[in-house]
């Protein structure tokens, strides 16, 4: 953190009337990182870029772009570029128009103008579509149109409010390493929103959780979901069994056990151990293993292809688990035993 | 997309299934009905003005008409006076509808309802309430005389004009209006968002995505204005206007051949007007909102668009305030004592009573043929499907003076002796207006997934009972529509009624005109007073019913 962040907010507070929907909202955009807001719907990630673009006013906290404040600026004076969840491409004008538009307003010269248009096009892969009318576009075009018309003038950061949603399953992950792709060639500083965790995964620097308008945790994908800051983000973001439990240390081995004398297992924690804790399983983190002491009953099989997920009763815990490679091995039916080798290194939620 | 859809459905029609003979039979009906109400009479005034049926093809009416100095100044004056009316509309049409969709105060819903306030009056209101304020005993001009000893008079070209203003306002605004409030928001947004103020942003983003609506808004009030029909009777002074001079020829001098060329002037450009809307205009594919609120407007701009907004509305409601008082004084500005006297117009009541019967009916029929119609041609390969909403949407662009004629032509002589009956009138306005049953049917029937129509039948259930169980509920809301609409309008109107009241046999706003031409105003302004109130009532009722069977669904 030694550069000077492109993109300061400071405890940003927004409220509709009565109803607060933003809370002390504090974050910093390095150049060229790109950062997902991601939370359930309703939680406020819109309204959070919509305050950086300048379509909402906060009603407390300040925001920076490089260095320098923007709270009092009208969106037309910001140097954002935003692309709509609709794309919002002027239907009225052709591609090259659409693209053009923000560049006649700064009266840029005619021939300097044609040569950005034409470069822009072609960082999203559009040369040759200048004449179309966005009607002419399929879904993945538009978004690109989209883009394009944002990136022609250089915006200090380019806000994405939820763009993969309107596209098909096929298309999203296309477009998704697309815009991965023009990030790390142009080293665009990005703020991009999504409800959906797959893809906040795999695109992100850094990813902010929201819920109800406070921040859950503001990390990385890999420390996101290996170390959630509390049952929600483990929750929302991969699947997750929590089991609460206690800690004893029996010689040189750290003994978890599930309340009531329930599940029981060594297991390897960070820093000292309190007495009590919640742990984090993943399911994918454990595995059918015939050697395994541990010895649960299935309760229902759900075959995926890919993986098998088995949700089992161990011990009165009721736990799902992730079988990989389902290839090899024989299809388990509800009632039948499962043996289940837990892993040793698990991250305990802070706080509770 | 729509557009898609709809037409992959009817090609998935045309292969699989064949009309049931019900639809069939109900085409045909409508069919025959649109032609003997709608085809039959406009094609009579073409015949008529070459004298066909009065002993052969000439064209001596048409030398008449360009020969004789006062029918081509009709033509000159409705020309002009419909040109300035649209423009000045426009200008004031287009701030008024940012204002309103832009703001969310108390007051922009309150002006929106004054914009719209006219609709629910005869449509020489205006002219009315310009006699009183400046006629020759007007209010206003005593003042002036009194303070000046000038004389003003209102009558004449100038005095249409403003009250076509005001009267054809909201025909504009409303489809204004409706184009700004249904275009996304995050278009403008975008446009902000790329640097643009809101001064560029309203001229480069919203007014050539209201493009079409504005064009569209302006064609229609233009061939409103220009066969504008009762202004210039009551405020024309005796100017010469192509509709008004037409319904002289026929109720003054009989000359039914003069008239009908006038008609054929009045036709034209509503005919072209019509064509040109219906197979050229294309709207932008302007994704609608998706929830989200208009833009609010910078204040500098708002205040600009607030301040035309407030001075159409005042206009408006001064005009309005004026035959109210009217109504309730012995003859204003002169013996300003209250009174009822003016309401005690017992053939007045008579004639009121006449109208609601009729526009009930008319608008049950409208209303009901319409849909019907609208539903078979969205859904059934019924015969002549296109011709048939062809002539239909073509009743709502004849100007109202020559269906009058051409019904005189029709139904006033053998075999028929039609006019001055309830039922000629109920058909007139009925087929007048089946074009906006129609409308709303078939944009409703396209709002639908067939795959509804296909699950009833799948579970059971044969064509007319999924029409009467699944379709018919689901297109309540399109008939109610078109039955406000068309009962509205057909209270107010005037300009096709007229040809074929009789005496004993007359309705509210025929009669209104009359005594606005008598310069009678206390009684006229009364009678309007009641006339607004009852329209006002019948659309609150109506809401209200809506409101209930809408919770129940
Ligand atoms: N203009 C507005 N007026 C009032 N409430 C709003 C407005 N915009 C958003 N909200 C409320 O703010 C909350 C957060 O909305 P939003 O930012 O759109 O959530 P998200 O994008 O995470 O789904 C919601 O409860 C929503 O109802
Ligand atoms: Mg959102």
């Amino acid at each position: 953190m030694s550069e000077q962040p492109i993109l300061q907010l400071k405890k940003i507070e927004k409220s509709f009337g009565e109803t607060t929907v933003l809370r002390n909202i504090t974050l910093d955009v390095q150049e060229g990182e790109l950062v997902t807001f991601i939370g359930p719907s309703g939680s406020g990630k819109t309204t959070l870029l919509r305050v950086v673009g300048g379509f909402h006013q906060q009603t407390g906290g300040t925001v920076l772009l490089g260095g320098q404040t923007i709270d009092v600026l009208p969106p037309e004076k910001r140097s954002t570029g935003m692309v709509f969840q609709n794309y919002a491409l002027f239907p009225h004008m052709t591609v090259y128009e659409n693209v053009e538009y923000g560049l006649k307003i700064q009266t840029v010269g005619k021939v300097e103008r044609n040569q950005r248009i034409k470069d822009a096009l072609q960082q999203v892969q559009l040369d040759g579509y200048e004449n179309r009318k966005p009607s002419e576009l399929s879904g993945g075009q538009q978004q690109r149109v989209a883009i394009a018309r944002c990136l022609v003038l250089k915006p200090k950061v380019l806000l994405l409010d939820e763009p993969l949603s309107n596209l098909d399953a096929n298309l999203r992950v296309v477009m998704r390493d697309e815009i991965r792709r023009l990030k790390e060639e142009l080293n665009l500083t990005i703020v991009f929103v999504t409800h959906d965790q797959e893809e906040a995964l795999s695109i992100s620097d850094r990813i902010l959780v929201l819920k109800d308008g406070i921040v859950q945790q503001l990390e990385t994908p890999s420390i996101v979901y290996q170390r959630p800051a509390n049952e929600f983000v483990a929750k929302f973001v991969g699947h997750a069994n929590l089991l609460e439990g206690t800690f004893t240390v029996e010689g040189e081995e750290t003994y978890f056990q599930t309340k009531g004398n329930g599940l029981r297992f060594p297991v390897e924690v960070e820093g000292p151990v309190s007495e009590s804790g919640t742990i984090l399983l993943r399911p994918e983190m454990m595995n059918r293993d015939s050697a395994s002491p541990y010895q649960g009953t299935v309760d229902k099989t759900v075959y995926h292809g890919n993986y098998v997920r088995y949700y089992f009763s161990m011990d009165g815990e009721s736990l799902f688990l992730d079988d990989n490679n389902p290839f090899h091995t024989n299809l388990l039916q509800k009632g039948d035993q499962i043996n289940v080798a837990f892993p040793r290194r698990l991250h305990v939620l802070p706080n509770c | 997309m729509n557009e898609v859809s709809t037409e992959q459905t009817s090609v998935f029609y045309k292969r699989k299934t064949k009309v049931e003979k019900g639809y069939l039979a109900a085409a045909w009906g409508i069919a025959v009905l649109l032609f003997v109400f709608i085809l039959a009479p406009v094609l009579a005034v073409f015949v008529q003005s070459f004298g066909i049926g009065n002993g052969g093809f000439t064209l001596e009416n048409y030398k008449r008409f360009f020969s004789n100095s006062s029918y081509f100044q009709a033509l000159f004056n409705s020309m002009a006076a419909g040109v300035i009316s649209t423009l000045v509309i426009l200008m004031i049409a287009i701030p008024f509808a940012l204002y309103v969709t832009r703001s969310k105060t108390m007051l922009s819903t309150v002006y929106r309802g004054i914009g719209l306030l006219p609709l629910v009056a005869p449509p020489f209101i205006f002219s009315l309430a310009l006699i009183i304020l400046f006629g020759r005993r007007g209010v206003v001009s005593q003042w002036i005389a009194d303070f000046t000893g000038l004389e003003v008079s209102i009558y004449g070209f100038w005095g249409v004009v403003i009250a076509q203003i005001l009267g054809y306002f909201p025909v504009a605004y409303m489809m204004i209006e409706s184009s700004m409030r249904n275009m996304n928001p995050s278009l403008e947004q975008a446009s902000q968002d790329l640097g643009a103020g809101q001064g560029r942003t309203i001229r480069k983003v919203t007014l050539p995505l209201a493009g079409t609506a504005i064009l569209k808004a302006g064609l229609i009030v233009f061939v409103m204005a220009l066969a504008d029909f009762s202004n210039p009777l009551v405020i024309g002074g005796g100017e010469n206007f192509l509709a008004s001079d037409a319904f002289l020829l026929v109720t003054g001098q009989q000359n039914l051949e003069m008239a009908a060329v006038l008609g054929v002037f009045l036709i034209l450009p509503s005919l072209a007007v019509f064509l040109f809307q219906t197979y050229l205009l294309k709207d932008h594919e302007v994704a609608t909102t998706t929830g989200g609120e208009n833009n609010p407007l910078h204040p500098k701009v708002k205040a600009t668009m607030f301040g035309i907004s407030t001075l159409m509305a005042f206009f408006i409601i001064v005009m309005f305030v004026m035959v109210v008082l009217s109504a309730f004084v012995q003859i204003i500005g002169i013996n300003n004592e209250f009174t009822l006297e003016h309401f005690s117009d017992t053939s007045g009541w008579d004639f009121l009573r006449n109208s609601v019967i009729v526009s009930f009916f008319a608008a049950l029929l409208a209303a009901g043929l319409g849909i019907l119609q609208g539903y078979m041609t969205a859904r059934k390969n019924i015969p002549m499907k296109k011709l048939m909403e062809f002539t239909a949407l073509f009743g709502l662009a004849i100007p109202g003076t020559v269906m009058g004629i051409g019904y005189v032509l029709i139904f006033n002589g053998p075999p028929f002796f039609l006019t001055g009956t309830i039922f000629l009138l109920v058909m007139n306005m009925a087929f007048r207006k089946i074009g906006v049953g129609l409308e709303s049917g078939i944009s409703q029937m396209q709002q639908l997934d067939v795959s509804l129509e296909e699950a009833s039948a799948d579970l059971g259930s044969g064509p007319y009972q999924t029409f009467r169980r699944v379709v018919a509920p689901l297109l309540t809301p399109a008939f109610m529509a078109g039955f406000v609409y068309t009962f509205m309008t057909a209270m107010v109107s005037v300009s096709s009624v007229i040809f074929l009241i009789a005496p004993g046999m007359n309705l509210a706003a025929p009669y209104i005109l009359n005594l606005a031409d008598q310069a009678a105003v206390g009684r006229a302004s009364a009678m309007s007073f009641i006339l607004i109130v009852i329209v006002l009532a019948c659309m609150g009722i109506l809401k209200v019913i809506e409101k209930r069977s809408g919770s129940n669904v």
